[in-house]
C-alpha cells in the first residue's frame, strides 16, 4: 500500500510480507502507534506491528475475536462536527482563531489538504508535497501564505520504513510565523473541563504532529523548535451542542516522551532477521480455516518469539483476548496487574501462591514474599475460618 | 493491593471463583431502591435513548427516545422518569426527627433514598444529564417543565454527593461488589458488572475466568456495544424519516415501538443483572458501623431537600475556599471509613496487622492502678499486656486504639519483649485514668490498631483567603449548557 515507502532493503520487506500472509499491510497511523506504544515489551505486538498485520480481524471468527467496537453514531458524531467546521468556508473556526492565531478580519487562506487529491496509491505522497509547498511560504514569512492547513500530511519514519500521518489541522499565527499543532474531537468541553482520559491521548496524538512538524520545517532549513509550536490547539464542541470552542495547552513533556517511544521503536529489518524463518501469520488469519488450528498456529507462534500481557493490554491491543487466556491457562500473575507482579518476586504463578499462603515450603528466591503470603493466609483463616468453603447453591436466573 | 488481597486473589484463582473479603457488609442496602439503567447513544454525552427504572426486580418501568440527539424528545423521555423519580426521592424529605443541640434546634430526615446503579460510569452519565438539567429556564422561550429541572438538581446532588467515600445515597453496584468480593482479574475488569458477577457466580463448570470472558462480552451500559448500535442505526433512521421533524407525542408513539424493542432486551439484561448482584450482598449481615455512615448520608439528603426549598442551585465550579474545605473533608470521612470497616470487620484488620499497624492476641496481664509521675502528681496508667502470636514489629511509642472502643483514648506501646513461643509480649499503657476508655480483661482476645474513630478537630480557614488562592476572576455562576438555539436534528 502507498503509505509506506519501500525503504528497506527488498530481503526484508519480502520476508515481512511473508509474515503477515496474503493480507494487505494495516498502515500505522497516529492510533495504530499510540496503542503499540503501550506495550513496546511484547515481542508478537512488535512482529505484528513490524509486518503491518491488522490484529483487528486476525482472530475474527474465533472466540478470542477482539471486543473493540465502534458504534455508528460516535462516528457520525465526528464526522458531523469535523464538517460544521468546514461549512462556509470555514466560519466558524476562523471566527474561532482570530484572536488565538491573529487572523486577518477578512481574507484567512484555509486550505482543505482532504479535497481534489484523487485516490489511489498517489493521494498521499501528493498531499505531502501540497503541505510542504505550503510550508515554504509560511516559513519563508510570505504576506501571501496560508493560515491554515486542514489535514495536512506529515511524514515519519517508523522501524526504517517512512509513512504518512495526517494532522487534523496545523495553524499559522500571522505575528510570529509559528505553527501550531491542532486536533478536532468531539467530546463535549463542559464548566471549562473535558475528559481527562480522552483529553490526555488527544494530546499525545498532537505531541507526535509536533514531532513530525518539526522534522518537516528542518528539512525545509528552518529551525525547528522556532517554527513549531508546543503550544497546541484542541477544538472540541462546547457543552450539549455542536459548536467549536478552542482550548489551548503547551506540551512538551508529552513531545519528549513521544521522542522516546520513536527511538525505542525497533528496526523492522532487525525484526525480520530476527524471526524464525517458518513464521507467519497467514493461517492465523484465514476465516476460512478450522479455528481450533488457527489458535494453534498463533499458540506456537507467541511460544516462539514470546508476550508480555498486561491487563493494559486489552485497552490497546486486538489480541489482548488472546494473550490474556494464555496467561490465565500459565497461572501468570500478570493477569490480576501489574501490582501482583510486584508482590509477588520469584513467584511464578497465582497457583503456586495459593499453597504458599497455606503454609508450604518455599524456595530461595520465593522466601521474602512467601513469609508475608504465609501469614496473610494464617490471618485470613483466623478472621474468616468459613471463607473459601464450598459455595452456596447458585440462584442463576438468567 | 497489598499482600492479603494479593493472597485472596491466588486462592480465589485456586479455586476458580470469587472469595468474600469482608465478613460484614459495609453499605446499607435499603429494602426499596430506585433501580436505574441507562444506555448512551454512540458518544452522545447528554443525552439517554434508553431509560429503565424500577423499586421492584419485577416491575421494571422503561422509557425510549427515539432520536435522543432531539431536545424535545429527549427531554420527553426524561420528564417520564422524572416525573416517577421526584415525588418518591423528595417523600423522605417531609418525615423528619429533631434534634437539639445547646440553642440549636434541626431536624434529620428519618430515612433517605437509595439510587442503585450497574457502574461508575451510570453515575457519571446522571451526573452530565444533571448538569445539562438542573440550569434549565422554567419560563421564556425556552422553558422547560419544572420537575425537569428538580430531576436535574436531585441528580447533580447525587453525582456531588458520590465523590463522598462510603457514602450509600447512589451505590455503584460495582463498587460495592469490588468493597466485599477478592477475585484475581484486573482493575478493568472488576469495573464491568458482568465479568465480575460472572466470577462470583460462574456458571455451573465454569472456571470464573471463563465465566467471565464469555460474561463481558455482554455490555451492562451506558458505553453502547457497536455493533448494537449497528442494529439501531436503520431504526434511527426510518424514526426520523417517518416523524418527519414532528416531536408531538401522539404521532412519535407508535413509531418508537421498533427501537422499544431494541432496546427492551438489552435493559432488561442489566436489570436482571443489578437486581441479582443487590440481593447477593443483601445476605451478608450488615456492619456495625454502617449506621453511623447511614445516618452522615441522612443529614446531606436533608440539608439537600432544605436547599432545594429555598434556591437549590449549586455551583458548577468551587472557589480555591470551598475546594479547599472539600478536599479536608473529603479526607477525613476517608480515613474515618477506613478505620471504622477496619474495627467493625476481622478480615479488614487482618491487612493492618499484616502491615504491623496493629496487634492482636490474647490479653495476659493487666495491671489497672499502675502510676507514673504525670506533670504535677502521680497519675494512674492502666498497663495491658497482649500475647501477639506474631513477632510484633511496632516501634514503642506509637499510639494505638482499642478496637473494642475505636472511639475511646490512645494506648501508647510502653514496651515490645519476646514472648515464649516465637511471639511478642506488647505492654501497652492507656492514656487517661478517667475511666471512659474501658480496656480488655486478662484472658480476652484483644486487637489494637492505628485506628481511631474520633472525629479529627479539622481547623478553620483564615478570614481571608491568601493572595496565592485569589483568582483573578470569581469562578463563573452555572449557566444551562444548551446552545443558544437548540438545534433539532
Amino acid at each position: 500500500v502507498a503509505t509506506l515507502l519501500g525503504t528497506l532493503d527488498p530481503v526484508s520487506a519480502t520476508r515481512l510480507d511473508a509474515i503477515r500472509g496474503p493480507f494487505p499491510r494495516r498502515t500505522p497511523d497516529v492510533r495504530v502507534l499510540a496503542d503499540f506504544s503501550q506495550n513496546t515489551a511484547c515481542q508478537l505486538a512488535t512482529l505484528g506491528f513490524a509486518a503491518g498485520v491488522d490484529f483487528g480481524k486476525l482472530l475474527k471468527g474465533t472466540k478470542f475475536q477482539s471486543a473493540f467496537s465502534h458504534s455508528p453514531f460516535a462516528v457520525l458524531r465526528g464526522v458531523t462536527f469535523e464538517s460544521r467546521l468546514r461549512e462556509n468556508n470555514y466560519a466558524l473556526t476562523v471566527d474561532l482563531l482570530r484572536e488565538p492565531l491573529g487572523l486577518a478580519v477578512t481574507g484567512a487562506r484555509m486550505v482543505n489538504l482532504r479535497d481534489g487529491f484523487p485516490s489511489g496509491p498517489g493521494r498521499m505522497p501528493a498531499r505531502l508535497k501540497a503541505t510542504n509547498d505550503l510550508l515554504g511560504p509560511i516559513l519563508r514569512g510570505d504576506p501571501a501564505a496560508t493560515n491554515w492547513l486542514d489535514g495536512a500530511v506529515l511524514r515519519g519514519t517508523i522501524g526504517g520504513m517512512e509513512a504518512f500521518f495526517e494532522a487534523d489541522a496545523l495553524g499559522v499565527r500571522t505575528a510570529t510565523r509559528e505553527i501550531r499543532v491542532a486536533e478536532v474531537k468531539s467530546f463535549p468541553k463542559v464548566d471549562d473541563r473535558v475528559d481527562p482520559d480522552q483529553l490526555g491521548s488527544a494530546l499525545d496524538q498532537s505531541a507526535l504532529y509536533v514531532l513530525l512538524a518539526r522534522d518537516a520545517v528542518a528539512a525545509l532549513g528552518a529551525d525547528p523548535e522556532r517554527c513549531v509550536s508546543d503550544r497546541v490547539m484542541l477544538i472540541t464542541p462546547r457543552n450539549v451542542g455542536l459548536t467549536p470552542t478552542l482550548s489551548e495547552q503547551r506540551i512538551s513533556a508529552r513531545v519528549t516522551r513521544m521522542q522516546r517511544v520513536f527511538v525505542g521503536i525497533p528496526n523492522f529489518g532487525d525484526v525480520a532477521a530476527s524471526t524464525p524463518a517458518d513464521i507467519s501469520f497467514g493461517l492465523v488469519a484465514d476465516q476460512k480455516a478450522d479455528e481450533q488450528k488457527r489458535l494453534d498456529k498463533l499458540n506456537d507462534i507467541a511460544d516462539r518469539v514470546g508476550t508480555a500481557y498486561t491487563p493494559s493490554c486489552m485497552t490497546s491491543c486486538a489480541n489482548a483476548r488472546f494473550c490474556r487466556t494464555r496467561a490465565v491457562r500459565a497461572g501468570d500473575p500478570c493477569v490480576s496487574g501489574t501490582t501482583a507482579v510486584r508482590l509477588l518476586p520469584e513467584i511464578l504463578t497465582l497457583g503456586r501462591a495459593a499453597v504458599l499462603t497455606r503454609g508450604a515450603t518455599p524456595t530461595t528466591g520465593e522466601g521474602p514474599a512467601a513469609t508475608l503470603l504465609e501469614r496473610a493466609g494464617r490471618l485470613i483463616d483466623e478472621a474468616a475460618p468459613t471463607l473459601g468453603s464450598p459455595p452456596t447453591p447458585a440462584r442463576r436466573t438468567a | 493491593v497489598n499482600h492479603l488481597d494479593i493472597t485472596l486473589a491466588a486462592r480465589a484463582f485456586a479455586i476458580g471463583r470469587a472469595l468474600r473479603k469482608s465478613t460484614v457488609r459495609h453499605r446499607r442496602l435499603v429494602p426499596n431502591p430506585i433501580a436505574v439503567v441507562l444506555w448512551q447513544l454512540g458518544a452522545e454525552p447528554f443525552s439517554a435513548p434508553a431509560i429503565g427504572w424500577g423499586e421492584s426486580h419485577t416491575k421494571p418501568h422503561m422509557a425510549v427516545t427515539g432520536e435522543p440527539r432531539n431536545r424535545a424528545l429527549a427531554f420527553a423521555a426524561l420528564l417520564e422518569f422524572a416525573k416517577w423519580f421526584n415525588p418518591r426521592f423528595e417523600a423522605h424529605g417531609s418525615d423528619r426527627e429533631t434534634f437539639t443541640r445547646g440553642d440549636y434546634t434541626f431536624s434529620v430526615a428519618r430515612t433517605a433514598p437509595q439510587v442503585v446503579v450497574a457502574n461508575r460510569a451510570t453515575v457519571e452519565f446522571l451526573g452530565r444529564l444533571g448538569r445539562r438539567l438542573a440550569y434549565l429556564p422554567t419560563d421564556g422561550k425556552w422553558a422547560v417543565d419544572p420537575a425537569l429541572v428538580r430531576f436535574g438538581r436531585h441528580l447533580r446532588f447525587l453525582w456531588d454527593h458520590h465523590s463522598k467515600p462510603a457514602q450509600q445515597l447512589i451505590v455503584s453496584m460495582t463498587d460495592l461488589m469490588n468493597a466485599h468480593w477478592a477475585t484475581p482479574q484486573s482493575e478493568s475488569e472488576r469495573a464491568s458488572l458482568s465479568a465480575l458477577d460472572a466470577f462470583i457466580e460462574p456458571s455451573a463448570g465454569l472456571n470464573g475466568f471463563d465465566a467471565a470472558a464469555a460474561a463481558e462480552l455482554c455490555p451492562v451500559g451506558p458505553i453502547p456495544d457497536g455493533e448494537d448500535d449497528e442494529r439501531l442505526m436503520p431504526l434511527v433512521e426510518k424514526f426520523n424519516a417517518a416523524r418527519n421533524g414532528s416531536t408531538d407525542p401522539a404521532l412519535i408513539a407508535p413509531l418508537l415501538v421498533p427501537i422499544a424493542e431494541h432496546y427492551r432486551p438489552l435493559l432488561r439484561r442489566t436489570w436482571d443483572l443489578l437486581w441479582r448482584s443487590r440481593d447477593r450482598e443483601v445476605e451478608l449481615a450488615e456492619g456495625s458501623s454502617v449506621a453511623r455512615r447511614w445516618d452522615a448520608d441522612r443529614d446531606a439528603y436533608t440539608r439537600h431537600m432544605d436547599w432545594m426549598n429555598r434556591n437549590g442551585l449549586r455551583r458548577t465550579r468551587q472557589t480555591p475556599r470551598q475546594a479547599a474545605t472539600t478536599l479536608r473533608n473529603l479526607e477525613e470521612s476517608g480515613r474515618l471509613v477506613e478505620a471504622e470497616e477496619a474495627c467493625d470487620d476481622p478480615l479488614r484488620m487482618a491487612a493492618y496487622v499484616l502491615a504491623n499497624k496493629a496487634v492482636r492476641g490474647m490479653v495476659v496481664a493487666v495491671d489497672p492502678t499502675h502510676k507514673e509521675p504525670g506533670p504535677k502528681r502521680m497519675v494512674v496508667r492502666p498497663l495491658v499486656t497482649l500475647r501477639s502470636p506474631d513477632a510484633c514489629l511496632i516501634p514503642v511509642g506509637r499510639e494505638l486504639w482499642w478496637t473494642g472502643q475505636p472511639d475511646g483514648k490512645e494506648f501508647v506501646v510502653e514496651d515490645v519483649s519476646p514472648a515464649p513461643g516465637g511471639g511478642s509480649d506488647v505492654v501497652l499503657k492507656l492514656m487517661t485514668s478517667s475511666g471512659i476508655t474501658s480496656f480488655p480483661a486478662v484472658g480476652e482476645r484483644a486487637c489494637f490498631s492505628i485506628h481511631s474513630t474520633r472525629p479529627e478537630w479539622l481547623g478553620t480557614l483564615p478570614d481571608d483567603d491568601p493572595w496565592t488562592h485569589r483568582p483573578a476572576t470569581p469562578p463563573a455562576l452555572a449557566e444551562p449548557i444548551e446552545d443558544a438555539t437548540p438545534s433539532e436534528v
